[in-house]
């Protein structure tokens, strides 16, 4: 257990030590970084500005969940709001960590969303979908301290919209009591709901996974591999479950990048 | 509202289009994280001290046995009765990620110059579990930054976000990292400011997937936020 920390360590006492210098050597490359954050804030704004033009997709099934007050309609999902987000997760029977959990990264998802009260005032629901009863869901969402509404897919919903095999955020808007597909999104794309991405890549080693460009002598692990649930008691054991199902899962999401075909997607299958 | 309703095969059109683009960001994105761990960092010879529910801790100490430290510089002056409402909105996104910061090697903090009694009643109040302590008398908000004197005040003129300014206000939002090596000698590697903080707001990244997008006023942007026991029922 402790042996990946000491190795971890000692990478990181080879990192380069030229790097340390005066405040004022300090402030000149900061400003420097700064220009080029603003860049890509601005970019980003641009590329939210494109969202925002997206056209519309009409909803015409009548899509059937399961809530904790029974059954309901997509419609019913937004709860009376303008706008609905929908992040598929994935827990049910076969997905490893059932009963006691959902799919590690999707758990790490859930983790991450904050209070949901600043998304309802900008008339904003957002909600979480997975095939397992509410009975489960409830039990699980106890469990981890998780307060976002979650229902219960009983239909072709997460066919439809692209969430079948794997996770994804579909969001809609209502006009009235028609409801309509504007966003989808799935493999990295999900990754800018999670903050802890965006915390690590504001430290010194970043996200310590290989694939990353970082300076020579840095710590880095297999990509996604140090994920965890959060109660997990044996955090670093190399056969818990979770790390059995994230390794699984990277090598399915490498099939369904390499190649779109249905078939392939089939057998890489992991859940 | 504007709109335009298609089929299907035209949707994914400009989906396909869209996704194109974003994963251009994506990748432009994984390049600037890359220019970060490529900064340069400096030796801190200060030694300051914070007061916390574990006493009184140097910075040192805060690391907690790991690495690497995130400091949120939570605005929260002496004389304040609550803690700024939009740090609270930003305080509302920490606790989920710093479930797995520690496995990162990362300690993470929140530090306001407040007493330390006054930011556990708030945070009590809030429902949050992330640390909080006070650097009430020491240098340390005014040394990244984040605090300002009442002469920056009579002045009007302040260093923020690595520019000169007018004074705004007592506090300003900033988050500031630091790295400790195996001596136990302490670095600071980074500080944001203002909109470098963007990317730490999760419910800005569920907007900006909606057709209605974050819906702001341009000159106020966060005027629509409130504590989140504050908002109307």
């Amino acid at each position: 257990m402790k042996q990946k920390e000491m190795e971890r360590e000692t990478e990181a006492r080879e990192m380069n030590r030229s790097r340390i210098v005066s405040p004022q050597e300090w402030e000149a490359a900061r400003q420097q970084l700064l220009v080029k954050e603003k860049e890509l804030t601005r970019a980003r704004d641009a590329l939210a500005a494109k969202r925002r033009r997206m056209p519309w997709l009409a909803v015409k099934k009548n899509y059937k969940f399961d809530g904790p007050k029974g059954k309901v309609s997509l419609l019913d999902l937004f709860e009376g709001r303008r706008q609905l987000i929908v992040y598929r997760a994935f827990l049910e029977p076969g997905v490893k960590g059932w009963p006691e959990h959902a799919c590690v990264g999707c758990s790490m998802v859930a983790d991450q969303v904050a209070h949901v009260a600043h998304l309802n005032v900008r008339n904003t629901e957002l909600t979480f979908a997975s095939r397992a009863s509410q009975k489960d869901i409830e039990r699980v969402k106890a469990r981890m301290g998780w307060e976002m509404p979650w229902y219960t897919i009983t239909d072709d919903f997460d066919k439809d919209f692209g969430v079948d095999e794997w996770h994804g955020t579909n969001a809609f808007i209502r006009d009235g009591d028609s409801v309509f597909r504007t966003y989808f999104i799935n493999n990295r794309g999900d990754e800018q709901m999670g903050n802890t991405w965006n915390y690590l890549d504001i430290t010194a080693l970043g996200r310590q996974e290989e694939w990353e460009d970082s300076p020579e002598g840095y710590p880095q692990t297999a990509t996604y591999e140090w994920w965890i649930w959060h109660d997990e008691p044996n955090k670093t054991n190399e056969d818990r479950p979770g790390l059995v199902q994230l390794r699984a899962a990277r090598a399915y999401s490498k099939g369904s990048d390499a190649s779109r075909g249905k078939k392939k997607r089939k057998q890489a299958k992991t859940k | 509202m504007d709109r335009e309703v298609v089929t299907k095969q035209e949707w994914l059109v400009a989906r396909r289009d869209l996704l194109t683009r974003e994963k251009e960001f994506t990748r432009q994105r994984d390049a600037l994280s890359a220019a970060r761990r490529q900064l340069p960092m400096v030796k801190i010879e200060k030694n300051y001290v914070f007061e916390g529910p574990d006493g009184k801790e140097t910075l040192s100490d805060l690391f907690d046995g790991r690495s690497q430290l995130i400091v949120y510089h939570f605005m929260l002056g002496p004389d304040w009765e609550e803690g700024c409402k939009s740090c609270s909105y930003l305080a509302d996104h920490f606790d989920g990620a710093n479930w797995h910061l520690p496995h990162r090697d990362v300690t993470f903090v929140v530090i306001s110059r407040a007493p330390f009694s006054k930011l556990e009643s708030y945070k009590k109040r809030m429902g949050w579990r992330f640390k909080w302590l006070s650097s009430h008398g020491n240098d340390f908000n005014f040394d990244y930054d984040v605090s300002f004197t009442k002469e920056d005040e009579k002045k009007n003129k302040v260093y923020y976000n690595y520019r000169e300014g007018e004074f705004v206000s007592d506090e300003l939002p900033g988050l500031s990292v630091f790295y400790k090596d195996e001596n136990g000698d302490v670095f600071h590697t980074y500080s944001a400011y203002a909109r470098g903080l963007d990317i730490l707001v999760g419910t800005y990244n569920f907007l900006d997937f909606v057709p209605k997008g974050r819906d702001e006023n341009p000159d106020s942007t966060m005027d629509w936020v409130r504590r989140h026991d504050q908002y109307p029922a």
